[in-house]
């Protein structure tokens, strides 16, 4: 028997994913086309090995509007350039219809039938209205769109039907028919006639709206402030015993070290090289891993789509809209998936302002970075660390929203003001989605930025203990950038781990780790800091100017070559990622120089 | 005959056309065509979006697309 593709083509939130998940048990893989980072998931059933599934992006109509859109058409119409050795169309296409919303819902499903595509249709979100909020006949809907339709509800019986249905079913060559010239007017009206053939009521539960809270002018924005807050302080929160544990697993790891290889180079190697590259990949993975889980129940509750439209208004004023309120959110956890959900964003023009200020949203690879400089800028008062921590991200959100101005006005093209965003039902958070999208948004952020920040680590420890330790190449490199970085009231030693860290900026800390241990007489690396002095003086080298400076160079500078590449590559320029790279490098070096100059005249 | 953007809160109305033909194609997508019943679910926020219920989904749209549907 030969292979058979299946598409999943639904408007967003009508169940595909759900059932994806289901029929295709978790072991998905991720595609996308090439030169784009839409991506498709693709599984085999677990029924059946020879049927292959896709879950596509969210459809609305055949007519796309999203680069979201535009690829789920493509998956359909050019399937053969995704997978290679699929026919040019996918072999059958299952249409989801929530079936408390068919009369939108139907209209992708009529258009795909129009097309000449093999249908199956699937009502979705039954359990929902399992009080027989719906009704309708069923026989009749089948007879009206003549092709075989399922009920998708929580009983056991639809899997075996879907199953049965597969068994028997006999794929068959088909040919497409030219474009469908139909306007949505006349589909719509289709689509009453059918509904009022099956007498499709629907009865209005009484149940408490949820958005006379949420979308109240007043109490509305009130709950925003109020769940972004609780969002942000759980995340740090809930993460910071998993990330106490695994720097205390690494940190017993390297102590060990010596017991295993003796006290030879190669366990210098392993314990400074080694471990301390995997362990400062590892050591985000829990932030990372909570910001997504909060972003996913966000999502799965249907809230992200109620602040998206809270947020939409103070979004207008700086050439922004509602759209970009998961991107810009998504971009405290990491700016590579935030640049990839812009592709939600409708308008050319907003999708590049939005992703030029993403690098500008404080992710958590600077975290360690302000964990570190602000503990040795408040040795003694987590409540004044928490509360940098609190400005830092404040000043950024207004930067941002001046670059998005000052970009806006450079980028070519227009904008309109158009802006629409349909809601999802409010819904209990299916946890086990949730589960699926953390993971592997969290394993693609791992195998993303995890190898720069390995070969890094280790191309660092190489040259810092090389030739010499005392003469390696690390100090030559140091010595020769060091005039750059004095401005900033920073020495040769900073200089190194700043330039590495425009790889990732996580190198920063492990590179810290590695130049101040060759001298360190103390191995605790705060206490070494503390007490570091620039070469041949007695001036401290980490004083309040200098810290300062060097959190506002953390803040505003684009040091991630993982994101310049999904820039590149979202945007299709290299000229704006080239130019993103060079506008926040020289605004971080000049506002830090300043800030210091600042600094060090008051203080 | 008045604009979607003016209804108020909770009240029921029956969409009669489209003022802006440039706007036209997106709006009906959503399902934004003439004849079809909505239902206002919020008002705008701070002159934000508002949020109508229509072919049974809550759709926002800006208030000044709001202001180019005319309703009975």
């Amino acid at each position: 028997m030969s292979i058979n593709y299946i598409a999943l083509v639904g408007p967003p939130n009508s169940g595909k994913t759900t059932f994806f998940n289901q029929i295709t048990g978790k072991k998905s893989k991720v595609v996308n086309y090439p030169g784009s980072t839409v991506e498709i998931c693709i599984a085999k059933s677990i029924f059946n090995e020879n049927l292959i599934f896709l879950d596509t992006p969210g459809l609305y109509s055949l007519k796309p509007k999203s680069d979201d859109e535009k690829i789920s058409v493509k998956t359909l119409e050019n399937l053969n350039s995704l997978v290679g050795q699929s026919s040019k169309n996918p072999n059958l296409v299952i249409s989801f219809v929530d079936v408390n919303q068919p009369s939108r819902h139907l209209l992708t499903t009529l258009q795909l039938i129009d097309k000449g595509f093999p249908v199956v249709v699937m009502l979705t979100m039954f359990s929902k209205s399992n009080k027989s909020k719906v009704k309708f006949n069923f026989e009749k809907l089948k007879s009206q769109l003549n092709v075989p339709v399922f009920k998708l509800d929580s009983s056991n019986s639809t899997f075996e039907n879907i199953h049965h249905f597969f068994q028997d079913y006999s794929f068959t060559e088909y040919q497409l028919n030219s474009n469908i010239t139909d306007s949505f007017k006349s589909y719509y009206s289709r689509i009453e006639v059918i509904l009022n053939e099956i007498s499709y009521t629907s009865v209005d539960d009484n149940r408490f709206d949820l958005d006379n809270v949420f979308l109240n002018p007043y109490l509305g924005p009130f709950f925003f402030i109020l769940i972004m807050l609780l969002f942000f302080y759980s995340i740090f929160s809930l993460a910071a015993p998993f990330t106490n544990l695994i720097d205390f697993l690494f940190t017993q790891l390297n102590n060990s070290v010596p017991y295993i290889f003796s006290n030879t180079i190669l366990a210098k190697f392993v314990s400074d090289g080694l471990i301390n590259a995997i362990g400062s990949v590892v050591i985000f993975v829990p932030q990372i891993a909570f910001l997504f889980f909060g972003i996913g129940l966000m999502e799965s509750s249907g809230y992200l789509a109620r602040g998206a439209i809270i947020i939409d208004r103070p979004l207008s004023f700086i050439g922004l809209n509602g759209r970009c309120f998961v991107p810009l959110l998504s971009g405290f956890a990491c700016a590579i998936p935030a640049m990839l959900s812009t592709r939600n964003i409708q308008q050319e023009k907003i999708k590049l302002i939005c992703c030029f200020i993403i690098p500008l949203m404080q992710c958590s690879a600077r975290l360690p970075v302000y964990g570190l400089l602000l503990t040795l800028l408040f040795p003694n008062s987590a409540f004044k660390s928490a509360l940098a921590l609190t400005l830092i991200y404040l000043i950024s959100l207004i930067l941002s929203a001046f670059v998005a101005i000052i970009v806006g006005r450079f980028i070519p093209g227009k904008t309109n003001k158009k802006f629409n965003l349909e809601l999802p039902e409010w819904r209990y958070p299916n946890l086990l989605n949730i589960w699926y999208s953390m993971t592997r948004q969290t394993f693609s952020f791992i195998f993303n930025a995890g190898p720069i920040i390995f070969i890094l680590s280790i191309i660092l420890w190489i040259i810092s203990f090389f030739p010499s330790p005392e003469n390696s190449f690390i100090i030559m490199i140091g010595k020769f950038i060091e005039p750059v970085f004095l401005p900033m009231g920073l020495d040769w030693r900073v200089g190194v781990a700043i330039l590495l860290s425009f790889a990732a900026r996580e190198v920063f800390v492990s590179t810290l780790v590695v130049i101040f241990s060759i001298s360190a007489t103390s191995s605790n690396l705060l206490e070494t800091l503390s007490f570091a002095t620039f070469d041949g003086s007695n001036k401290l080298l980490f004083e309040l100017p200098s810290i300062v400076s060097l959190i506002v160079f953390f803040m505003i500078a684009l040091q991630c070559m993982s994101t310049l590449a999904i820039s590149k590559k979202e945007t299709n320029s290299i000229a704006f990622a080239s130019i993103q790279f060079v506008f926040y490098t020289v605004f971080a070096y000049i506002s830090s120089i300043i800030v210091f100059k600042t600094f060090n005249y008051f203080f | 005959m008045y604009k979607l953007s003016e209804v108020k809160k909770k009240k029921t109305i029956t969409i009669e056309s489209l003022v802006n033909k440039e706007h036209e194609e997106e709006l009906e997508i959503l399902g934004f065509v003439p004849g079809t019943k909505a239902t206002i679910i919020s008002e705008s926020i701070f002159s934000g979006p508002i949020t109508v219920m229509l072919r049974g989904a809550r759709v926002a749209i800006r208030k000044f697309e709001a202001e180019q549907i005319l309703v009975v």
